[in-house]
């Protein structure tokens, strides 16, 4: 009884993760379909930020030509753009071949096909008949470009075509279309009502409801009445009255979209997105969308606070080491034991930082508790307990720095979150340059850095000398040093400490940490992944997370998924501890190697992978040689330094020094590998983008650049000249 | 670091070589489609066992060579001329 009232309780929290998530998506990146009228491109301009996308309908009088004349210049823009393409104003195919020409110039790859009003000028009389031309006419490039193409949905009919033909009609068009757009509407049941109808008939396509934005109530009267939305109109007025309906206020969809996202929540594609019906307004319903955006904000936040003050009783206060000081009474198990249950919500391989972020995100950000990360040696016996520590988003292309300065974000809050001392220093990150080439590349990354607000900078030999006074800066070194990259936010952490600081958080919000449990199958069947085999016995789950770095091309075949990875040792050494000299971290490309002080005095040395593949651990001599004189050459003085210890980790190297992360094509066998040299950096970052892209079944923006399809697409990130050399 | 013994220069430390990574099958240019072509360029089954591998004596003789090695204990079973046979 108490079983199920609180899985019921977590159903209805996960739910409610859910809802809230799609509301900030959809209100965050809706599509506003505006009219092509003089004047719309201005105010759309000065009104709309870029990541609206913007739709743009046909007019029946005026042609296509005003639609494709606005949507090139708002492409011009910067926006993403999408036509309506009405079928009755085609006239042959010739005349469709020049328009989705114009169409791709302009570098758009969505359009939304209707039929159109009036009589067909043309060889389509609707939108089946002009989606089928463009079917037919792919062998020989016709809208090869295209990447999406949208249809219309009715939930409450057609004025003119019967509920049935409707429905036939839309599964004819499935196969050349990939989204539905609902007409307007005013009643979230009927919507709702209307997906599940077109569900069980086998429409599968996502779909995007369509709202009307903040309008005129007489303007959206006449609208509705005129394509025939009557049923929702009487609801409309029914709730609303109709004297507040036609009060000057004008109508605001508020109430309406928080129900759809609570009713089409539980299915990602049943709300794709919000597309709203501007109807002429653009300012008021962009007005509109950030009020609601910002509320809906505030709203998670406060649900977020909620949740994080039942956080882990604080044992590590003052009082409590002295009191364990004191009595000499042990302390209590960070996280607890368990024996594995039969089965997991979520499964995720790895006791790294990516696999134990993962899981804490899950259980606080999106109450999804009944998780498992399995380990099969102990936390942090990959690269997570190997790494240098090294934390820094000057990174090369624009996506790179966004995912990493959301990284060090969180990194900066998180000893208070997980209260537990992960001993974040910022102590400044230097990359020297030695060659005119580099210093280039530097100047290029500070501005890509800037750009996304991150604070770099190049400084000369004299700004390096007064920020490293022991570094070698003269001009008879055998590489000298020219200048820097400097990123003052750079810094080092403890990395144990984040690994247990995760776990012990992770399990107070009822996640279970089993060590010493391999996977040594992962269960398959229909392209769907069932559960995993471990040492420890079998353990269901509907979805299952590769976070194994080093070992994650054996985990991904173990579910047939085959993976651009190579696993090649990295290696690092220690000194003994000295007074601190070294304030920030420094790194030199060209010498291969970098370097930083701990809080303990020690000198922590990286440099790069060995030079070919393996799974082994041990440490070289020929590694340690080539260590010290590099480092010697940049630091003559710490020639009497002893070194105390040299170890490896393994590191997933990808062919474009970006991670892999999100779905693969087996559903429910999710991978965040690909983390190389520089993954310690990551993971809180990923752990909250892939606790997301599990709660919500969607790829969040800030890693869809980072997408196993890439490969196969072509569409590598090139991410080499900042990440390079490890760390 | 260890030792690969070359058929022409006898054993000497893996860092002479340069190494070229695991053989896999090359689809015909010709015919392969893009995919195909990606794949090829791309994904590796990085195993963890014995795998057969193409190393280059750049300080060496310069030859091409086949390697068979464990890519856990590093052990070379075998060192031949690159297409002398047994290769994938
Ligand atoms: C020497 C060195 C220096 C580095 N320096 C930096 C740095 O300065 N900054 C930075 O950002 N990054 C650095 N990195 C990279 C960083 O350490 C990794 O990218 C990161 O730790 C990866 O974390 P993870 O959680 O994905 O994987 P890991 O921490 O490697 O965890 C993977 C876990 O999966 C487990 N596992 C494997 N197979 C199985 C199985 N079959 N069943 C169950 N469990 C399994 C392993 O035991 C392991 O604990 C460095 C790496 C090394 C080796
Ligand atoms: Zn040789």
């Amino acid at each position: 009884m108490t079983e199920t009232l609180s899985s019921a309780r977590e159903l209805s929290r996960a739910l409610e993760a859910m809802q809230r998530q799609l509301l900030e998506a959809a209100l965050r990146r809706p599509r506003y379909e505006v009219l092509p009228l003089d004047g719309t491109a201005d105010a759309v301009v000065d009104h709309v930020p870029r990541e609206v996308t913007v739709t743009v309908t046909a007019s029946p009088r005026r042609g296509m030509e005003p639609t494709l004349a606005l949507s090139e210049s708002l492409a011009r823009q910067g926006y993403r753009v999408v036509p309506h393409l009405a079928a009755r104003l085609v006239i042959d195919e010739s005349h469709l071949r020049d328009m989705l020409c114009r169409i791709s110039e302009a570098g758009i790859r969505d359009i939304f096909v209707i039929a159109g009003d009036g009589e067909p000028a043309g060889v389509f009389p609707d939108s089946l008949r002009l989606l089928s031309a463009l079917r037919e006419g792919q062998g020989d490039g016709l809208g090869q470009h295209l990447e999406q193409v949208g249809v219309a949905g009715y939930p409450e009919g057609h004025p003119d075509v019967s509920d049935a033909q409707l429905t036939r009609a839309l599964l004819a068009k499935q196969p050349s279309s990939t989204y539905l757009v609902t007409q307007l509407c005013f009643s979230a049941r009927t919507v709702s009502a209307w997906v599940d109808r077109m569900r069980a008939a086998g429409v599968s396509l996502p779909v995007y409801p369509g709202v009307a934005g903040v309008v005129d109530q007489r303007k959206l009267l006449r609208v509705a009445q005129r394509i025939g939305v009557g049923q929702s109109v009487r609801f409309l007025r029914k709730h609303h009255g109709l004297l507040r309906l036609l009060s000057p206020g004008g109508y605001r969809p508020d109430g309406l979209v928080r129900e759809l996202a609570s009713r089409l929540a539980p299915s990602a594609d049943d709300m794709a997105g919000l597309h709203v019906y501007t109807l002429g307004a653009v300012a008021a319903t962009e007005r509109w969308r950030r009020e609601a955006l910002e509320q809906t904000l505030e709203a998670v936040d406060r649900h977020r606070s909620r949740r994080r003050r039942v956080a882990p009783p604080s044992r590590y206060s003052a009082l409590a080491l002295v009191r364990h000081g004191v009595t000499g009474q042990a302390w209590p198990r960070a996280w607890d034991r368990h024996e594995p249950r039969d089965g997991y919500d979520v499964v995720i391989v790895g006791g790294g930082v990516h696999g134990l972020a993962t899981a804490y995100y899950l259980a606080t950000n999106h109450g999804i508790d009944n998780v498992a990360v399995l380990e099969k040696s102990y936390i942090g016996s990959g690269g997570s307990g190997r790494n240098t520590a090294i934390l820094r988003s000057n990174y090369l292309t624009a996506e790179g720095v966004q995912f990493y300065d959301r990284s060090l974000q969180l990194y900066r809050r998180l000893a208070e979150e997980l209260n537990f001392n992960v001993m974040f220093s910022r102590r400044g990150h230097l990359t020297l340059a030695h060659s005119d080439a580099s210093l280039r590349t530097m100047r290029w990354r500070a501005e890509v850095n800037k750009l996304s607000g991150v604070d770099s900078e190049v400084i000369d030999a004299d700004e390096v000398q007064r920020l490293v006074p022991y570094l070698d800066t003269s001009t008879a070194a055998r590489y000298p040093i020219l200048g820097a990259l400097y990123h003052p936010p750079g810094g080092i952490i403890r990395h144990d400490a984040v690994v247990w600081g995760y776990a012990r958080a992770a399990s107070a919000f009822g996640v279970h940490v089993h060590q010493d449990t391999e996977v040594t199958g992962i269960d398959v069947n229909d392209g769907r992944v069932r559960g995993v085999q471990t040492t420890r016995g079998p353990i269901a789950a509907p979805i299952v997370v590769n976070a194994t770095a080093g070992w994650s091309s054996l985990i991904s075949a173990m579910a047939g998924v085959r993976m651009p990875v190579q696993t090649f040792p990295l290696q690092a050494a220690v000194t003994e501890p000295v007074r601190p000299f070294l304030h920030t971290v420094v790194v030199s490309g060209t010498l291969h190697v970098y370097m930083s002080q701990t809080a303990r005095g020690e000198i922590v040395f990286g440099a790069s992978v060995d030079p070919f593949a393996s799974y082994s651990t041990r440490g070289s001599l020929d590694f340690l040689e080539g260590l010290a004189s590099h480092v010697l050459e940049l630091m003559p003085s710490l020639a009497t330094l002893r070194v105390l210890r040299q170890w490896a980790g393994l590191c997933d190297m990808t062919p474009d020094f970006a991670p892999i992360m999100g779905r693969t094509h087996v559903e429910g066998f999710l991978v965040d590998v690909g983390w190389g040299t520089y993954g310690f950096k990551a993971g809180p970052v990923s752990g909250e983008a892939m606790a997301e892209c599990i709660a919500t079944g969607r790829t969040p923006e800030l890693i869809s650049a980072f997408g196993l399809h890439r490969f196969a697409e072509g569409e590598l990130v090139g991410e080499k000249g900042a990440a390079a050399v490890g760390h | 670091m260890i030792l690969l013994p070359c058929p022409w220069c006898g054993p000497r430390a893996a860092d002479e070589y340069a190494y070229l990574g695991e053989l896999t099958p090359r689809p015909d240019p010709q015919r392969a489609t893009r995919t195909e072509w990606r794949d090829y360029l791309y994904l590796r089954a990085n195993l963890a066992g014995w795998t057969t591998e193409r190393w280059y004596h750049r300080m060496g003789c310069r030859r091409y060579l086949t390697v068979q090695r464990h890519t856990v204990s590093n052990d070379v079973r075998s060192v031949a001329a690159a297409g002398s046979g047994g290769e994938p």
